[in-house]
């Protein structure tokens, strides 16, 4: 198995050997990323189609410093968002209703869910609430980031990521309801 | 453990963090497609092979060749090592040929292909199959199966991303070459007065600027004022058009109403780096007669092939010659208002080859 080093080196160097090794490498994993960000897969693969443009554009400037994955799945969150960037402002602002009044059902637990159903929860997402949730809660981004990177008040991402997580409950219990009636 | 909203965003992480979801073969013809990337290196395709080991067969032979008779006669030697070069280009230009054609067409193969999720796990576990409802955008003729192991839940660390350096992640885009320049001033004749030598009688004499144009372009010289023309070209008009491959000079004598004669000298010089070619960046076939057809402008441009082809990869339009336009349809029906990526090489007027890649967005 080439190393990472080589890895780089190779793409660096622009030989089309290694960049199709790092996309076989990396690939699935950064679709799985995507996919995250997008209501279809089809989008998904089209912000993973510019995404690794961009790698082999801007791997001359990696200098190994943090880890290979970490450094390519910036560029994929960062171009998801590019893509995902259109009327993006209003996407913070339209609430969706009847999240408030929603009670929780006690006796919903985690169990018994399948990864491809939490995926579709989350693909289905609205917009504004499918990117706050996924930059805080799955790709690690703090608050203040996520403000800057949307040009949203900090607030904003704040209560935006509140109504996602009870919007996110709130259907994981109809999943769950579903499956077991 | 029970649902609430304070472990819902932890919940959500452990399972879809390290998800992995394996991409249909159009992505990689796309990536390819627009990074340039050679498909010698990955190369599959059989005829690819075949002219690989025909090159390798026909390389030896003239190299063998070239040994054996290397200390006999050098003349001939040069000659037979031509031949050899020659001939093996031929036939890897061939076998590429072939390569592109089986590479850029996936779309058949793309739909058979199998949608696989898998979640990383440490241990291995029974793999079950399970169909799932599609999302309503995704292809309906191929209905994916996922195939997942069912761990539970152990969470695979990755390093935090540090959004600080996302900020270098910008695409860089092929330069676009700007519109021709407009060669002629006429409307700052301030600047580009000549001296006269004797201003009363002259001095309604203009000239136009000296004019900087890319290869193959023309140059627009005018005089103002005057009353007769004697250019060095042999032309005599109150101004000429001219289309030099280098920087050259063109004088004109001009006689003002008195009799007077003032020479004045052009210089036209080349731009070396532009070519005159223009792409539009964007084009909407609705009909109203207003940038309906994609088509590259361009002067003196020899050799024009362009292909235009879409994120999987597929050519929507192949051209042989820059007069021709690409009026936004594929296989009879009106594209879809997407971006769509072209490649064209020319040749230019000094017979310079030229390679441009760049996009251009289709609106409806």
């Amino acid at each position: 198995m080439v190393s990472e080093k080589n890895l780089v080196k190779g793409c660096q160097k622009g030989k089309a050997k290694f960049q199709r090794l790092l996309y076989e490498r990396y690939a699935p994993k950064m679709l799985g990323v995507c996919m995250r960000y997008f209501h279809s897969k089809d989008q998904a693969q089209d912000a993973l189609q510019d995404g690794f443009v961009k790698v082999y554009t801007k791997i001359e400037n990696f200098r190994g410093q943090g880890s290979l994955e970490g450094w390519i799945r910036r560029i994929m969150v960062n171009t998801s968002l590019n893509l995902l960037r259109d009327n993006l402002k209003h996407a913070f602002h339209a609430d969706v209703d009847d999240v408030k009044v929603y009670i929780a059902d006690p006796s919903v637990d985690y169990d018994h869910f399948h990864v491809e159903d939490i995926m579709k929860l989350i693909q289905d997402l609205p917009k504004g609430y499918r990117i706050i949730f996924n930059m805080y809660e799955i790709d690690g981004y703090a608050h203040k980031e996520i403000a800057e990177e949307l040009q949203i008040s900090v607030n904003t991402s704040k209560s935006q990521l509140l109504k996602a997580r009870r919007y996110l409950r709130k259907e994981l219990e109809l999943l769950h309801k579903e499956r077991h009636s | 453990m029970k649902i609430d909203d304070n472990n819902i965003g932890k919940f959500f992480q452990e399972q879809l963090k390290d998800v992995e979801v394996q991409p249909d073969a159009k992505v990689w013809s796309g990536i390819k497609l627009q990074s340039g990337i050679s498909s010698a290196a990955v190369g599959v395709s059989k005829a690819f092979i075949v002219g690989l080991i025909a090159l390798v067969a026909v390389t030896s032979y003239f190299v063998w060749d070239y040994y054996s008779i290397n200390n006999v006669e050098e003349e001939v030697i040069v000659e037979q090592n031509i031949k050899a070069v020659d001939a093996p280009q031929k036939k890897t230009l061939i076998a590429n040929d072939n390569k592109v054609k089986l590479e850029v067409l996936p779309e058949k193969n793309d739909e058979i292909q199998e949608n696989t999720i898998t979640k990383t796990a440490p241990k291995p576990t029974p793999i079950e199959k399970v169909e799932v409802v599609e999302p309503k955008e995704v292809n309906k003729k191929a209905k994916p199966t996922y195939a997942y192991s069912n761990s539970n839940a152990v969470v695979i660390s990755t390093p935090k991303l540090e959004p600080k350096e996302k900020a270098n992640a910008d695409v860089i885009m092929p330069k676009e070459v700007n519109e021709p320049i407009v060669v002629v001033n006429e409307t700052t004749p301030k600047e580009t007065d000549a001296v006269l030598p004797n201003s009363q009688d002259t001095a309604s004499i203009r000239f136009s600027s000296d004019p900087v144009i890319c290869f193959g372009e023309d140059a627009l010289l005018q005089v103002e004022g005057g009353v007769s023309y004697d250019w060095n070209t042999g032309a005599h008009g109150s101004k000429i058009k001219v289309s030099p491959v280098e920087n050259s000079d063109y004088w004109v004598i001009v006689t003002d109403a008195s009799g007077r004669e003032i020479k004045h000298t052009f210089n036209v010089s080349i731009d070396r780096e532009c070519t005159a070619i223009f792409v539009p960046s964007a084009f909407t076939p609705n009909g109203d007669g207003v940038n309906d057809v994609f088509k590259a402008e361009g002067l003196g441009i020899l050799n024009f092939e362009m292909i235009v082809f879409n994120r999987e990869g597929q050519i929507v339009f192949e051209s042989h010659s820059i007069e021709d336009a690409w009026d936004g349809t594929y296989r009879n029906s009106v594209s879809e208002p997407r971006i769509y990526f072209y490649h064209l090489s020319y040749t230019d007027a000094k017979g310079n080859i030229h390679k441009k890649r760049g996009q251009v967005t289709l609106i409806r």
